[in-house]
């Protein structure tokens, strides 16, 4: 009996395993990494398009966007736009990287000029330094108790070929310190068939120049090389270029990465829409397009007037500006979209002088394609002549924000 | 003798072999080894945190909890809202406030906290948080009048 008991014990057991359904308490846990990632890029996303929006802001060049170090720091991400001129854009200046994010290809310290070719090791040309602080690669002479370049006028470089095949948006960083007078201190990358300027100039204390990362020909490149130049045309017992701290980074090309992405105005200005203003019989019209200082429309009193617009293109209009005066002080303008609904109100209190204000109407006619009245009613119950409009606008072709989000070791 | 069977042994294998096919006919579960469970917090969690940073609530301007019908942390107007850009009259009136005094303003059933982190300062309703809550982290920007701070927001279910 004690073999039918313990095999009726396993029989037991595996019943009783078969329906446990394990919970594992896990403090604070989180969906998967995928579905965290995809959050990550979504409200990266959402937060540049909304802040844009909120500030009524335009995607330009000089536009920053800084997340701090609210996301975790295994969570890298990049941001790209793109317009309707059917190019790709990258937020060359303005892309930011959690540090996790990024797989270092080469480093150096400069103990010695090893991984370098090029104008090494005599007198004259770049060697390694102990001059200003650890070793550094220094374009002296390494016998010589003061610094000099060059008496030859031949520039002096110093190479590194590093193929960066496999990654993508490949970084660059690196120290450097010029004297006063050099002729010219530069660093140059090479995608296969040019060299092109990376950083430069001169820097009489060791400096690291901000370079985010390199354009789309050094990724995934294995031609790719980096080069520093000295150069000092004339005689000199003073001269001389310092490199310190080379690191060369990318993003592997492979990484799962999730995406989001959304539409905000933000590509090149256009100028091409109609627009015209008509009173509110419907009749009395100004001429499309331009609706400019020589042309007044009579308003009657509490009356509305419209004006009705067509983008005409793949853009979409983010303001009307308006010039605006009348005969009477202290008059409400109140102003309507498409369905009558009120979307603003102007008080206008000086007479006979321009009042100047805009209306931002992106949210309102959405559609660049669309075609919108914008009404006007005044409503102060006084007799008045003329409003002027002079009504000008900003139209931008819409940027489409993508973001991607990956992590650190996958 | 070698070659004897053992009659309990026979037994016990008829007996194994008679209750795993019956089980295996009528309680699939039984040959089914260990899982573990779908997370049951998960989509009602994220759909929270979601409304919370991308909804302005009712009414769209509201700055004082008791004011407030409809708990939703963005800034907006009554025509849009701006996802992910939190105000920050809002996560203000919410600070130091009880979770759970917030429950009738939501529309999930769950308990929750929420915590906006920006490098100024921490917003926080007040609720102790179980080990087995769950927790949905969310970024953006807590808006006050023209500045824009970058934040993290944390949402605990349960």
């Amino acid at each position: 009996m004690a073999v039918l008991e313990v095999f009726l014990a396993i029989v037991l057991v595996y019943i009783v395993m078969g329906q446990i359904q394990i919970n594992l308490p896990a403090k604070y846990s989180d969906t998967t990494n995928m579905d965290r990632l995809h959050r990550y890029s979504h409200d990266i996303a959402f937060s540049l398009c909304g802040s844009l929006k909120a500030k009524r802001g335009i995607l330009n060049d000089s536009f920053t966007f800084d997340l701090g170090n609210v996301l975790p720091q295994d969570v890298a991400y990049r941001i790209y736009y793109y317009t309707n001129d059917s190019n790709d854009h990258l937020l060359d200046s303005h892309i930011k990287y959690v540090d996790g994010g990024r797989v270092e290809l080469f480093y150096d310290e400069f103990y010695n000029l090893d991984a370098w070719t090029g104008n090494i090791s005599s007198a004259y040309t770049w060697n390694i330094s102990s001059t200003y602080g650890g070793y550094n690669a220094s374009a002296v002479p390494d016998t010589a108790a003061w610094h000099q370049v060059d008496s030859d006028a031949t520039p002096h470089y110093i190479t590194h070929a590093q193929s960066t095949e496999g990654y993508t948006d490949i970084n660059v960083s690196f120290w450097f310190r010029t004297s006063f007078l050099i002729d010219s201190f530069s660093s140059d990358y090479y995608n296969g068939t040019d060299w092109t300027s990376i950083a430069g100039g001169i820097q009489t204390s060791w400096m690291q120049p901000p370079i985010d990362y390199l354009p789309g020909a050094a990724s995934d490149n294995p031609n790719f090389a980096i080069r520093f130049k000295c150069y000092e045309s004339t005689v000199s017992s003073t001269e001389y270029c310092n490199v310190d701290t080379l690191r060369i980074t990318g993003i592997p090309k492979d990484v799962p990465k999730a995406t989001s992405s959304c539409i905000i105005a933000g590509g090149p200005v256009k100028s091409n829409y109609s627009a015209y203003a008509c009173d509110y019989k419907g009749s009395d019209c100004l001429s499309p397009i331009n609706i400019t200082d020589s042309n007044w429309l009579p308003i009657v009193e509490n009356e509305n007037f419209t004006v009705s617009f067509n983008p005409s293109q793949n853009g979409s209009i983010v303001e009307f500006n308006f010039d605006a005066r009348n005969n009477e002080t202290n008059q409400t303008t109140l102003f309507y979209d498409s369905a009558g609904n009120q979307i603003a109100s102007y008080n206008m209190t000086d007479s006979w002088s321009y009042s100047k204000f805009s209306l931002d109407l992106t949210d309102y006619f959405p559609d660049p394609n669309g075609s919108y009245n914008l009404t006007i009613k005044p409503t102060v119950n006084a007799t008045f002549d003329l409003i002027r409009l002079n009504v000008s606008s900003n139209v931008y072709s819409p940027a489409k924000v993508v973001v991607q989000t990956w992590n650190y070791g996958d | 003798m070698k070659g004897d069977m053992n009659i309990d042994f026979v037994m016990a294998i008829i007996l194994f072999v008679s209750v795993y096919a019956i089980l295996y006919t009528i309680l699939p579960s039984a040959t089914i080894s260990f899982k573990k469970t779908p997370d049951p917090l998960a989509t009602a969690s994220y759909y929270f945190s979601d409304v919370l940073v991308t909804t302005p609530g009712l009414p769209y301007y509201w700055n004082t909890t008791a004011g407030m019908t409809k708990l939703g942390l963005a800034y907006g107007t009554n025509v849009t809202s701006y996802p992910n850009i939190i105000d920050a009259r809002k996560i203000g009136a919410v600070d130091g406030q009880s979770c759970n005094s917030l429950k009738a303003k939501v529309d999930i059933t769950l308990n929750f906290s929420i915590v906006v982190e920006t490098s100024a300062k921490n917003y926080s309703c007040t609720a102790t948080i179980p080990r087995i809550a769950r927790l949905i982290e969310r970024v953006g920007y807590v808006k006050n009048n023209t500045n824009y701070l970058p934040a993290k927001i944390k949402v605990w279910t349960w």
